[in-house]
């Protein structure tokens, strides 16, 4: 693949209005590794997979090709560190790839204000960008201090795990493996984080959290590390919810740009660790420490 | 309500009633183009992050004009009733 030397970053819902340190890490570690993220002007909602596509498919499909036409005006790839946004988004570009009835209908829709879907660009996830695109060498010469001892479950998230693209997940935990910490293989990784469940039946979904949380504290592990914010936030929020009935979870939940800042020499404050609710702060010790609790 | 799901997604269940749960969301997309709020506390702490503004569409007013004509064009409105003057669905 060739190299990018600016690629447009699809932020999402959830990073701006809920997970800073995510988009501020991602933004940190591209510009470390030379390569430009760009916000894309008047990017909406990708729309979600879940709830826009099953009620509006029209309007899903044509926000879609929206987003990433905002990103090709930018002669930009984009890419995205949410499952949902790249379902969302690589399924409507091969569907307005594929359908030339309805990429021309989508294409009508979106010239009166004067875009236009090309599909000329490539969708990526945050996955592909650091594998792919930047690679494994370049990252490692990058790495400044490891997360030796640190024990990391990885939250793969369905739409990467269950993904055509089966590499993906091989490619992740490669990609957390260089952080020099230990990665947790769990029973409970192909579990779902209960997001989509929680539009059904709310306590269900947290009951497939707990599961998952439990295997973890079965497994002791430090952290967990994703990409995916809808599962950052289960997994966050359960843990303080099932806090609320009892339990003592307390596993703190990064984005991995944050931990691959944090390798890459940057502090915690400078990404806006401090905005988590679970103790981040007892990884970074054990990590300082050797791995020592 | 479905037209548009028989020409996308011909073999799926037809949505007859918009589930409660999912009013939300909708309710968003529509007024401003995101799936849910901006928290001005955050919109402060980019500042402090260096990440500069939010340019999607919590702050783009002609981005959500876009969206919403989208709806309309599509039908989407009618769809879900959503009442623009009150910015919500009616039931």
């Amino acid at each position: 693949m060739t190299e990018a030397k600016k690629i447009a970053f699809y932020l999402g819902c959830a990073l701006p209005s809920a997970q800073l340190f995510g988009e501020a890490a991602g933004k940190i570690v591209l510009k470390d590794l030379g390569v430009e993220p760009l916000d894309i002007e008047g990017a909406t909602c990708c729309p979600d997979p879940e709830i826009s596509r099953t009620v509006a498919p029209e309007l899903w499909v044509t926000m879609a090709g929206r987003n990433i036409a905002l990103a090709e005006k930018m002669d930009a790839d984009v890419f995205t560190v949410c499952n949902g946004c790249y379902d969302t988004l690589t399924h409507a570009y091969h569907m307005l790839s594929e359908d030339e009835q309805l990429n021309k209908k989508v294409n009508e829709n979106l010239m009166k204000f004067g875009i236009q879907y090309q599909g000329k660009h490539r969708v990526l996830h945050a996955i592909e960008v650091l594998y792919d695109v930047i690679g494994l060498e370049r990252i490692k010469k990058q790495i400044k201090r490891k997360l030796t001892g640190v024990r990391v479950a990885i939250q793969y998230g369905c739409r990467i795990r269950l993904n055509p693209k089966k590499e993906l997940v091989r490619k992740f935990r490669e990609l957390v493996a260089v952080l020099g910490c230990e990665v947790v293989d769990l029973e409970s990784d192909r579990i779902c984080c209960g997001v989509p469940m929680m539009y059904k039946d709310q306590k269900k979904a947290l009951e497939q959290t707990k599961m998952r949380l439990d295997d973890m504290v079965k497994n002791k592990v430090d952290c967990i590390v994703l990409f995916c914010p809808a599962c950052y936030d289960r997994l966050e929020k359960g843990q303080l919810e099932l806090n609320q009935q009892d339990a003592d979870y307390d596993i703190p939940v990064f984005n991995y740009f944050e931990l691959l800042a944090y390798c890459f020499g940057h502090e915690p404050d400078e990404f806006g660790a401090y905005l988590h609710k679970l103790d981040y702060e007892k990884i970074f010790e054990k990590a300082q420490s050797g791995g020592k609790p | 309500m479905s037209e548009d799901q028989d020409n996308l997604y011909p073999l799926r269940k037809k949505m007859l009633k918009l589930p409660a749960a999912y009013k939300g969301a909708i309710e968003e997309i529509l007024r401003e183009g995101m799936n849910r709020e901006l928290p001005g506390f955050f919109e402060d702490e980019r500042e402090n992050l260096d990440i500069g503004e939010v340019k999607t569409a919590w702050r783009n007013e002609e981005a959500q004009r876009q969206i919403q004509e989208l709806a309309k064009t599509l039908g989407i409105d009618e769809k879900v009733a959503f009442d623009w003057s009150k910015k919500k669905i009616k039931y």
